[in-house]
């Protein structure tokens, strides 16, 4: 057997066969690695800046001492369902799928590719423009908020695109 | 060409060369697979009120953008927020990181509004009030805030102008290059402190306050202080310019404003006045910081004053002139 690596044609046939063998595993690799998409960093936050505190990463607002009020959103359907977050309505169109947390002023929103893209902010008081006034929320034949309220959605991806499927 | 089929009975080899030959073809198939399939980055959009009625506002995405719409931004980026940009009548605030990208948003209320809305006085960021009334807060990151005020290290840099700071608004060009200016070397510490010294000397009435938690001996000297009000600017001086080895140490924000820092060593003897039971020749570890033009803002001293004090003590005071 060794003795045919003598001659160079099946030697290069070898060793040309091994290098497309892994230039496919490389392909094949390389293709399924970019398939994901890369989660997001979304969080909710108030007050002025930030500083460290002198000792270890303790972060807080300017001189309140306070630990940081920092909330990370859900960037996924799948890390919000995990946490509580329940889906009220299917894909509509321009907006998402919404979903709901038990009394929070405000609501997601989430494409069919089950990234969060909006934030649908509550206020029971008057608000500014762009702030719209609504009688009440509803999807389909389900009224997801039954009162007078302003809104404001924060759209973190275009929505045109929220019902669409790849 | 002659092959050592001898060397090839060996099974170690083989494998060897099998594995080596299998490694090329895998990175050369990676390398062609990310050159082939790379996809476009999405490009950023934030909107409110994305919908068909006449309120939908899409957001500037970078500072360019901003600056063309009519946004102003504030040159220093504030950790943790970035730079906030303010537009005249909008109930929002925008910050960008110090690479021009949109990372947050900052919604104001006038209305009292539940958690996570949070009630503020104002919003006071590199010593400009942005919003001066009680409002309650809301703010959304796009992006980590940690890493808002990244350096620009990472990108290209020559020839970068910040749209803030480069006055392009109106005018749709960019602005005439600024002539190379050969960077101010740093002063030496020394040299800033003997401003400060300086300064101390020339305020006609200091105050002192003590912001870490009240002990006896914080109390004792600011009680002292307040009863030598008269001579406290004497006393600090006096203080400042004793700073022995003075160097530059980390900078820090007060009031969203950043100071710089300076520390050095100071005789225990010179706090005789402010501390009457101080051990005398024992070295004290003073740090100051101060304003962009010599002001003593903050004082810390670290270590024990006394021989009851933990020797882990901070004791930091805040300093104020009242003028």
């Amino acid at each position: 057997m060794l003795a045919k690596l003598k001659n160079m044609q099946i030697l290069s046939a070898v060793i040309v066969g091994l290098l497309l063998i892994g230039i496919a595993i490389g392909l094949l690799v390389g293709i399924f690695s970019t398939g994901g998409t890369e989660e997001r960093y979304i969080a909710l936050d108030s007050g002025g800046a930030i500083i460290a505190e002198g000792q270890g990463n303790v972060w807080g607002p300017a001189g309140t001492g306070r630990l940081t009020l920092e909330e990370q959103l859900p960037s996924t359907l799948l890390e919000a369902t995990t946490n509580g977050w329940s889906e009220q309505s299917a894909c509509i169109q321009n907006t998402g799928k919404i979903f709901a947390k038990g009394n929070l002023p405000y609501l997601l929103t989430y494409n069919t590719q089950n990234e969060l893209i909006g934030v649908y902010l509550i206020s029971e008081t008057e608000k500014p423009l762009p702030w719209e006034k609504l009688e009440s929320l509803s999807a389909g034949s389900k009224t997801i908020i039954d009162y007078q309220h302003w809104s404001l959605i924060v759209h973190l991806k275009n929505p045109a695109n929220a019902c669409e499927t790849i | 060409m002659n092959i050592n089929v001898d060397k090839l009975k060996n099974t170690k080899v083989i494998i060897g060369i099998i594995a080596i030959i299998l490694v090329i073809g895998f990175v050369i198939g990676l390398y062609t697979s990310k050159g082939l399939f790379k996809s476009d980055p999405e490009i950023p959009y934030f909107a409110l009120n994305t919908d068909d009625s006449n309120n939908t506002v899409q957001l500037p995405a970078t500072t360019e953008l901003a600056v063309l719409e009519g946004w102003a931004g504030q040159r220093l980026c504030i950790p943790g927020r970035g730079k906030f940009a303010t537009k005249e009548n909008e109930p929002y605030i925008l910050s960008y990181t110090t690479t021009g990208e949109l990372t947050s948003i900052y919604l104001i209320s006038t209305d009292e509004m539940p958690l996570p809305w949070r009630q503020g006085d104002n919003l006071i960021a590199s010593g400009t009030e942005l919003v001066d009334y009680q409002h309650w807060n809301l703010i959304i990151h796009f992006d980590n805030p940690l890493s808002s005020c990244k350096t620009l290290q990472s990108k290209n840099t020559s020839g970068y102008c910040d749209p803030f700071d480069c006055n392009l608004k109106g005018s749709g060009e960019r602005a005439t290059p600024t002539p190379y200016m050969s960077p101010t070397p740093t002063p030496q510490a020394s040299f800033i402190i003997q401003k400060v010294t300086d300064n101390i000397s020339a305020s006609k009435s200091i105050i002192v306050s003590s912001d870490s938690e009240p002990d006896e001996i914080s109390k004792i000297i600011v009680d002292n202080a307040q009863a030598k009000s008269k001579t406290i600017s004497n006393i600090l001086s006096n203080l400042i310019s004793g700073l022995e080895n003075p160097d530059y140490g980390s900078n820090t924000w007060i009031n969203n404003v950043s100071h710089k820092g300076f520390k050095g060593n100071v005789k225990s003897d010179l706090f005789q006045s402010l501390v009457p039971d101080i051990p005398t020749g024992a070295n004290i570890n003073l740090t100051i910081w101060v304003t962009d033009d010599s002001k003593l803002k903050r004082l810390q001293i670290e270590g024990p004053l006394s021989d009851t004090d933990a020797k882990d003590s901070i004791r930091t005071f805040e300093i104020s002139d009242s003028e």
